[in-house]
């Protein structure tokens, strides 16, 4: 196991930034218990001396031409929740380390992208081109790998006896700590992680609580340390607040290029493509507008896909400034890779079966039927349309039959004859002949016996015993 | 020698080899009148075939009779997307038309028809597709006669002969009329033939 911590220090900033150029320096405001004050501040801004933490009002002297966002703590962990898709592109396992950072298992992917540097580089360029520039690192477990991204040099630690010391010159204000904690920390004259490994654990364990403890131990390999993987739902939905009214198609092709971007992340992921798109334009006063894009054949290709949207946008008229956006897709689809036949021919069977589901799966059940042929004299009764899938093979039927049925001993665990049975197929339920005094409700199976016949097998409904009626020549 | 060199290079494109060098598959009709008419000896393989008629039961489908029952026989999946009436089951398996292979979709929206017909042509998994579209526009018809390209699968429209008029992507278009000794059948466009050649067949 190899973990990549990404932590993202100005995720607010940058979710903002994606999607506007905002007109001076901006900050993002946060209401702290009736005081105003800087959550997060952009280069510009701090270059003028605006701190985080700072007043609001101290902010503005400093810099009057401040720009400000409110601070949107949903929408933050919306984002981080998108940029989860966009990483299932990397692994399949990603936990989500609220409420700025992204957990990566990278051992099992190491391979497929040429080795752990460059992994990390394209993780980080993948950053980089989404606006978002995190602080990584790399650990055998992910509580180290999660302490150590919080230093800047992005510390890649790939061998398990490199990771004690790599973590003893962590500084105590990388760990998650209460203040208390620190305070008391600082007080012993503890600068790092190191110093407090030396002390003996009774005693950290007394002062800092067994769950500090604990989390030590899952950093230094210790003890196990599972977490809940992210598990993309098989659709995509996001939503995206513009900051700014956009009134022109390309303002709005950069807020979709990133919802894009991470639709891609997520479609290579689930190794899956969409053939359907709903985009919605919030409006301000007027009802939302759905724009669909319907493709040919299924893709997941971000760039492709904003191709199209560009074309598909550059037609519309928009009514009004546009304040959000919301992309929806249908279910997702399995990506096509067809197994050619062993000389190059479409293997057209399975190719069949998708057809019928996917003409089934839009017009509904009903809608694929197969035209058959009733014993009737009456021409109107001599037809009928039977669902095209169920009964196209009625279930298999064995060459011999047996007249009477033979019982069949119970066995453990269930039928039994000359040994267990195993069941293989079934059940067919035939429910018949009620009219004829001889009602039958029995649940078909087909086993096979010890000596690797195949057998017909029932049971009748609502009881245990089992009926041996054919075989299978 | 000059000319030989300037038809054998990459940029001149031959009319002939056009169609002969690269000759997409056909499909025997079981009428060699009909077949003789056809360019490649019966129906295109992998493109669509319009039929204009203005009734139905003139022998549209007795037409196409002896294409279904070998495809029937072939397990291939037939298609019938929106047709007017009922496909009675007896009569079909009076012809001997298998009836296992046959499929019968209805969409209750008029424009599913035609994403119907794109989608099974485009499979390649069926034998052969008959659509009776309510409207259909030129893009569309170039949407479906591109699937059936790609997919390579037959389909049959079947549409009215006032349509003749439109111009249309599709491989083959045939005039259908019903004539005292059987169906009257004219080309109106084939790739590679004149049209306007005609016969009468007894279907």
């Amino acid at each position: 196991m190899l973990w990549l911590a990404l932590r993202f220090p100005h995720l607010a900033l940058e979710l903002v930034a994606a999607v506007q150029v905002p007109a001076g320096p901006l900050v993002i405001r946060q209401q702290q218990a009736n005081r105003q004050q800087v959550f997060d501040a952009d280069p510009a801004a701090r270059r003028l001396g605006v701190r985080r933490g700072m007043s609001m009002k101290q902010a503005q002297l400093l810099v009057p031409e401040l720009a400000i966002v409110d601070r949107d703590e949903v929408g933050e962990a919306e984002g981080l929740e998108r940029l989860a898709h966009w990483a299932m592109q990397f692994t399949s396992q990603v936990v989500v380390q609220s409420p700025r950072g992204l957990l990566l298992e990278i051992g099992a992917s190491r391979r497929l992208f040429g080795g752990v540097t460059a992994l990390h580089r394209q993780v980080i360029t993948s950053c980089e081109q989404l606006g978002h520039a995190p602080r990584s690192a790399i650990a055998p477990n992910p509580q180290a790998a999660w302490w150590l991204s919080a230093l800047s040099q992005a510390p890649v630690i790939t061998r398990e006896w490199e990771l004690r010391t790599a973590l003893a010159a962590l500084p105590l204000d990388c760990l998650e700590l209460s203040d208390k904690q620190r305070q008391a920390l600082r007080r012993m004259g503890l600068q790092h992680l190191g110093e407090c490994l030396r002390l003996p654990r009774a005693g950290l364990r007394r002062r800092f609580g067994a769950e500090w403890l604990e989390r030590l131990d899952r950093a230094l390999g210790h003890s196990p340390d599972p977490r809940p993987c992210f598990r993309p739902p098989h659709r995509f939905a996001a939503r995206l607040e513009l900051p700014a009214e956009v009134d022109n198609c390309s303002g709005l092709l950069f807020g979709l290029r990133r919802l894009l971007q991470e639709l891609g992340g997520a479609l290579l992921g689930a190794d899956a493509a969409i053939d359907r798109l709903m985009l919605t334009l919030e409006h301000a006063d007027l009802p939302p507008v759905d724009i669909a894009l319907q493709l040919l054949e299924p893709q997941r290709d971000p760039g492709y896909l904003l191709e199209l949207w560009r074309e598909r946008l550059e037609r519309e008229a928009l009514q009004a400034p546009v304040l959000s956006l919301r992309l929806a897709s249908v279910e997702f689809q399995s990506a096509g890779h067809a197994n050619l036949g062993l000389f190059g021919q479409p293997s057209g069977r399975a190719e069949g079966q998708a057809l019928w589901e996917r003409l089934q799966a839009r017009l509904g059940r009903e809608a694929v039927r197969r035209p058959g042929v009733v014993a009737d004299h009456r021409p109107e009764s001599a037809w009928s349309l039977e669902n095209s899938t169920d009964g196209a093979p009625p279930g298999q039927r064995p060459l011999w039959l047996l007249d009477p049925p033979e019982r069949l001993r119970q066995g453990p665990e269930g039928p039994w004859r000359d040994g267990p049975l195993r069941l293989e197929q079934g059940p067919e339920r035939i429910e018949s002949g009620w009219w004829q005094g001889r009602w039958v409700r029995r649940d078909y199976f087909i086993a096979t016996d010890s000596h690797g016949a195949r057998l017909w097998l029932f049971r009748q409904a609502d009881e245990r015993d089992w009926y041996l009626h054919g075989r299978f020549g | 020698m000059i000319l030989e060199e300037l038809l054998s290079s990459a940029p001149v494109w031959r009319g002939d080899t056009l169609l002969l060098g690269h000759r997409p598959r056909t499909l025997p009709s079981g009428y060699p009148a009909l077949d003789g008419l056809l360019s490649g000896g019966g129906w295109p393989g992998a493109a669509l075939t319009e039929l204009l008629l203005d009734h139905h039961g003139i022998g549209e489908l007795g037409l196409l009779r002896p294409l279904l029952v070998e495809l029937g026989q072939a397990g291939k999946p037939v298609v019938w997307i929106s047709p007017p009436y009922i496909p009675y089951a007896p009569a079909l398996r009076q012809a001997r038309i298998a009836l296992e292979s046959m499929r019968w979709v209805a969409p209750d929206q008029p424009g599913d028809a035609a994403w119907v017909a794109e989608q099974c042509l485009r499979s390649g998994s069926c034998g052969v597709v008959l659509l009776w579209p309510r409207a259909l526009n030129t893009k569309m018809l170039r949407r479906l006669q591109l699937a059936a390209e790609q997919g390579e699968c037959p389909g049959f429209l079947f549409r009215p002969r006032a349509a003749a008029t439109q111009s249309s992507p599709v491989a083959l278009r045939l005039l259908l009329s019903p004539q005292a000794r059987g169906l009257g059948v004219e080309l109106l466009k084939c790739r590679g033939r004149r049209p306007g050649a005609g016969t009468c067949l007894a279907v």
